[in-house]
């Protein structure tokens, strides 16, 4: 769990954060957006001490970070950013042993947990563990960023925009492979980002920041629903708004038993993907598959705005 | 290494000539004798190449090893949160003191060291920092800063940073300073023999005063094969380092 109460930054009489207060519950994905400069990035560095507050308290599984020296309040939490900052020096398995090797781990537990990151993350050990960042591309870089993550098994996983610098078909990968990571562990996941469908896709919570405030604080479904102002409906996606709501939707919560003609969507897809197939083939209904591919049922035009 | 790629390997070849020149510099007396058939003795007669060797060395070693450790003291410390305001005067004097010409270095440090061994230990010692100093400055800031943020934020400490990290991949651009200062010391020495000290230089300046060209010609070329195989023993030493480090 992750609680910031009354959390304000400021440098001088320059204020980056003021007041900021909200709380992510244990096992919950939260992310983190607004425009550039909002104070999204220096929120999530506040809570690992890699800035220090000016006013407020933050507490992380009910401690205040505070009463730890920062660098055993880092061990414990998960940290992970859009430049990786793998090092160089260090093969993938010693970047990934980091902090493990830090807390002092013997040398057996690590080498075990080291495996278990490989498999929790596809990645192949015998052809990465002894390479050299460098020899990895971008997308395998940041998978090994997150795996050093999450190495300690920390409670927490703090990560700035960490699929920012990536290619969209890789970004969508990862992203995947994100959610299926939270599902698998049950981590505290506070995600920053400037990528509405990013945040729409992955967070449980969405928080909105502007100009160092929250601007509204809530589920997907009820931010796009009930956007607390202009500014919030016009970042969310303004005109389009209808069809973010749209994708938070599945084929399956929406299936009839009738039969349709044509090739079939899969039963776990959003509803904008069924939106979409319905506009290119010129029908409003379209026959759904299950995840075997076989026959599930369809799904109708009107049903998606039901 | 195969033992055949072993003998084709100019280091050896290298080592084996300088080691010819050192202690059997004798043997080409002949040669000498009748190329320069007016100098008597052909061969320089003071302390033997050995000797004079030992000299140099140990001025060169000394002077580069305490030139190093306050270069890349200096370096670290204004690094540090706490020495950032040292870092533009450091880069200053470090680009400033590179301007003077080591000879005029030497020159200074007579009046206020005297004559021997230690104004020139004085010279090369400072002199030598300067180079040191301007690439581990360069070195450790080069590291990228997005790894030192990836480190403090996975809770490494700022003495584990700059062990593990930021020394480690400083380290060719570090080694790279401490190159120049030791090529530019082995020379430098050699002027240390115009204010008494005993090094390689010795026999050139003494024969540049009594008109013997072939004592000169016997101390450049020692000194010029010291400084050759110690700058090949960096670029293998640079190698090494580069197959463990810098792979960014």
């Amino acid at each position: 769990m992750i609680e910031l109460q009354h959390v304000g930054k400021s440098y001088g009489d320059k204020t980056i954060i003021a007041d900021l207060s909200f709380t992510v519950e244990r096992g919950a994905f939260c992310a983190v957006i607004g425009p550039s400069g909002s104070g999204k990035s220096t929120s999530l560095r506040l809570i690992n001490r890699l800035i220090d507050l000016t006013s407020g308290t933050i507490r992380v599984g009910g401690e205040d970070i505070m009463s730890l020296p920062p660098e055993q309040l880092r061990r414990r939490i998960g940290y992970a950013i859009q430049s990786v900052g793998l090092f160089p020096h260090w093969t993938i398995e010693d970047n990934i042993a980091t902090v493990p090797r830090l807390l002092k781990w013997s040398e057996a537990k690590v080498k075990q947990r080291v495996e278990e990151l490989f498999a929790l993350l596809q990645l192949d050990p015998a052809t990465t563990r002894l390479k050299y960042p460098h020899q990895l591309s971008g997308g395998q870089q940041q998978r090994i960023g997150v795996a050093r993550a999450l190495a300690a098994d920390p409670d927490i996983l703090l990560m700035d925009e960490p699929f920012g610098a990536l290619d969209p078909l890789t970004r969508q990968s990862l992203r995947t492979e994100l959610a299926r990571i939270h599902k698998a562990t049950g981590k505290t996941i506070l995600l920053v980002t400037h990528d509405i469908d990013e945040a729409l896709e992955l967070g449980d919570v969405i928080a909105i920041l502007r100009d160092g405030k929250l601007v509204q604080f809530g589920t997907p479904a009820d931010i796009l629903a009930k956007p607390a102002n202009d500014f919030v409906r016009d970042f969310m996606g303004g005109a389009s708004l209808g069809l973010k709501l749209l994708s938070l939707g599945h084929v399956r919560d929406h299936l009839r038993p009738d039969a349709a003609e044509g090739i079939a969507v899969p039963a776990d897809a959003p509803l904008t993907e069924a939106l979409s197939q319905m506009v290119l083939r010129r029908t409003d209904r379209l026959p759904v598959k299950d995840t075997n591919g076989k026959p599930a049922g369809s799904i109708f035009l009107s049903d998606l705005v039901g | 290494m195969s033992k055949r790629s072993l003998w084709r390997d100019p280091l050896i070849w290298l080592s084996a000539l300088f080691v010819f020149f050192l202690v059997g510099m004798s043997l080409l007396r002949p040669v000498f004798a009748w190329a320069f058939p007016t100098i008597q003795p052909p061969i320089y007669g003071g302390d033997s190449f050995l000797m004079l060797w030992l000299f140099h060395a140990g001025l060169v070693i000394v002077s580069s090893l305490a030139a190093a450790i306050v270069g890349v003291g200096a370096a670290i410390v204004a690094t540090r949160k706490a020495g950032e305001e040292f870092r533009p005067l450091l880069e200053a004097l470090a680009t400033i003191g590179q301007t003077f010409p080591p000879a005029a270095v030497l020159a200074i440090s007579v009046p206020a060291f005297g004559y021997g061994a230690v104004p020139t230990f004085m010279a090369l010692f400072l002199y030598g920092i300067l180079p040191v100093l301007k690439n581990s400055l360069a070195g450790i800031a080069g590291v990228p800063e997005a790894v030192r943020d990836a480190g403090t934020g996975m809770g490494l400490t700022p003495w584990q940073i700059l062990r593990d990290i930021e020394l480690p991949l400083a380290a060719p651009t570090i080694l790279a300073g401490i190159r120049i200062s030791v090529i530019v010391n082995i020379g430098t020495a050699a002027i240390g023999s115009t204010v008494g000290a005993i090094t390689l230089g010795t026999p050139i300046i003494g024969g540049l005063v009594s008109d013997k060209i072939s004592y000169v010609i016997q101390g450049a070329i020692v000194i010029g094969l010291f400084a050759i195989l110690t700058d090949m023993l960096f670029e293998r030493l640079d190698q090494r380092l580069r197959q463990f480090a810098a792979r960014a």
